[in-house]
């Protein structure tokens, strides 16, 4: 499986890189790897590797004048600004432990958070400041996200196994946890982040526009751009950025599947060069990245390539370059991956996972075990060729009326395949006082346009029982409702299992 | 431009976001959230939509409850 990632890339890229396990070390690699290329940009100011880190470097002398322990939690609270970017390097590199906040956290989030996380100081992006008016009477040191000083102080060496960041989670299992990743977890989830097909080394643009207070974004969209000599705009207002895409014109850019939706959304409205005309490839997770959506991008000459990760995995666990042939899987495991089935769920070690949740041993100990492996909650499968199939998630099940517990996700999965289905919930309901499974499922709207709806209804009940026909009579679904209006959606844009 | 054009042409971007509403359906006291079920990203591509549609550019901290408070905000825009 090694091979699968090793060769995707260009193999003059491929002998450049290398695995670095810690950020001062990275930031060194960086430097001189790509010292005079272009690093960040604001659309106004663009500062080289070598103008990065040197601005990182003098920002750590701010960090080093707080005057705090080694290991001291310090928040970053801005939108995904050049200053966002920078600081979180400035504090992983100095020793501390950086704790991105999510920029729409309200006041009492902010405070609680700081609390939680034995956070001592925190850095604020201008407009964030009133969101931080609890912080003084705390103990927390409020400053500037815009703070450099005039002189660098040098990184301080970290060893591989201590604490680069926390970053907030729902965890496997629901409630909002801080998964702790050591140096060593997040390089190797930015490493995982360069295994793209062909060139890498500097060719990519770029832009940071998932939240770098969440894994996705700060490992696969920053990081992974870092890591290959890329230039990566900042996206401190998101509509604006969007609006300038025929100015910035990237060539990559790392989405969830909802903003994928929008970009193509207004292809439809404006034309395929409203991307800027130079967007080639898309890397998509955190949700279940739909063939549709594939192949609409496919059309548009983009390859929109699927992945799958945990943050409590450094973010990058499998990656698909084969998505026209392999639509519905993740893809295949990074190198260095394990992987083992216990019961059908996904267990992970290696060097990427994380050592904990913050102070709840409790909720740690249910999801890692002592030797080192990750119980994602995700029931998988493993094709004959290693290609992986996310099927459902273990607290979703549905007990059947012969005990057997089922994912509606694997009920879900096959209506996937259908390219006139949008979405699609299976739940449990009752006829006549007796359970049953039922389906609600959501058209592709635009291809009914001019489609009586009787008509759809009766398209999408001959569709259930296509795939009742090939499934167990214990897995058959009874009851079909064809909607007309979306589905409530989560805040990462996937289907909400509780549509109440 | 009238109300009624920035509506018309309102209703053919909101058939982009939201193309399972029945745009004849649409009128002035349709709810953005309550009836048109729209999200902050599917408001993102309706402003975005909207600013390049009508060459105007919205406050960052605005906000519509309604059809009727966007078509007017459109309006105010275009007039200034």
């Amino acid at each position: 499986m090694a091979n699968y990632f090793f060769d995707m890339v260009d193999a003059s890229d491929m002998e450049q890189l290398q695995y670095v396990p810690t950020v001062p070390e990275f930031l060194d690699w960086i430097e001189k790897k790509y010292a005079d290329c272009p690093a960040l940009s604001d659309g106004e100011n663009t500062y080289s590797y070598a103008q990065m880190c040197e601005r990182i470097a003098r920002r750590r002398t701010v960090i080093a004048s707080l005057g705090l322990e080694r290991g001291s939690k310090i928040a970053i609270f801005d939108r995904n600004s050049v200053d966002m970017i920078e600081l979180f390097l400035a504090v992983t590199s100095a020793g501390m432990v950086a704790v991105n906040f999510p920029a729409q956290l309200p006041e009492p989030a902010v405070t609680g958070s700081c609390r939680r996380f034995d956070v001592k100081a925190l850095f604020a992006g201008d407009v964030l400041k009133p969101a931080c008016a609890g912080l003084e009477a705390i103990g927390v040191k409020v400053l500037p996200a815009s703070s450099i000083a005039d002189t660098p102080t040098p990184a301080t060496p970290v060893d591989k196994e201590e604490t680069a960041s926390i970053f907030f989670t729902g965890g496997t299992t629901g409630a909002p946890k801080g998964a702790v990743l050591p140096h060593r977890a997040l390089m190797r989830g930015s490493f995982n982040g360069v295994f793209t097909p062909g060139k890498v080394i500097k060719c990519t643009r770029t832009i940071c526009m998932l939240p770098l207070s969440h894994v996705f974004g700060l490992i696969c969209s920053m990081m992974g751009s870092l890591y290959t000599g890329s230039l990566l705009y900042s996206c401190e207002d998101m509509k604006a950025t969007i609006a300038k895409l025929p100015v910035i014109k990237p060539n990559k850019l790392v989405l969830v599947p909802g903003l994928c939706d929008i970009l193509y959304g207004l292809t439809k409205l404006y034309g395929p060069q409203f991307l800027g005309g130079e967007l080639k490839l898309i890397i998509s997770g955190a949700a279940n990245v739909p063939p549709r959506l594939i192949s609409e991008f496919d059309k548009l000459g983009i390859s929109l390539l699927a992945g799958y990760g945990l943050t409590e995995s450094a973010n990058l666990s499998s990656g698909n370059k084969d998505v026209k042939t392999h639509p519905t899987s993740v893809g295949k495991v990074y190198p260095g991956q394990e992987t083992k089935v216990v019961d059908g769920e996904l267990w992970l070690k290696g060097d990427n996972i994380f050592t904990g949740y913050y102070k709840d041993e409790q909720m740690t100990k249910e999801v890692l075990t002592e030797d080192g492996w990750l119980k994602t909650g995700d029931l998988v499968r493993f094709d004959e060729e290693g290609y992986l199939y996310i099927v459902g998630r273990i607290k979703n099940l549905i007990l059947l009326s012969n005990g057997e517990n089922i994912s509606p996700e694997s009920l879900e999965e096959p209506f996937y395949a259908y390219p006139f289905i949008k979405d699609v919930l299976v739940t449990e309901d009752e006829i006549a006082g007796s359970k049953c499974l039922a389906i609600e499922i959501f058209p592709q709207m635009q291809a009914f346009a001019q489609t009586p709806w009787e008509e759809v209804e009766a398209l999408m009940n001959k569709t259930v029982e296509e795939v009742n026909a090939k499934n167990p009579t214990t897995h058959r679904i009874a009851k079909v409702v064809v909607r007309k209006e979306d589905f409530k959606r989560t805040g990462s844009l996937k289907v909400a299992r509780n549509q109440k | 431009m009238t109300k009624e054009e920035v509506f018309g042409r309102l209703k053919t971007i909101l058939a982009v976001v939201r193309p399972a509403v029945n745009q004849d359906n649409i009128t002035y006291q349709t709810d953005l959230i309550k009836d048109l079920g729209l999200d902050s990203l599917s408001m993102l591509l309706m402003g975005l939509a909207l600013e390049k549609e009508f060459d105007i550019r919205f406050a960052n901290d605005v906000q519509f409850a309604d059809v009727n408070d966007v078509c007017e905000s459109i309006m105010k825009l275009i007039r200034e």
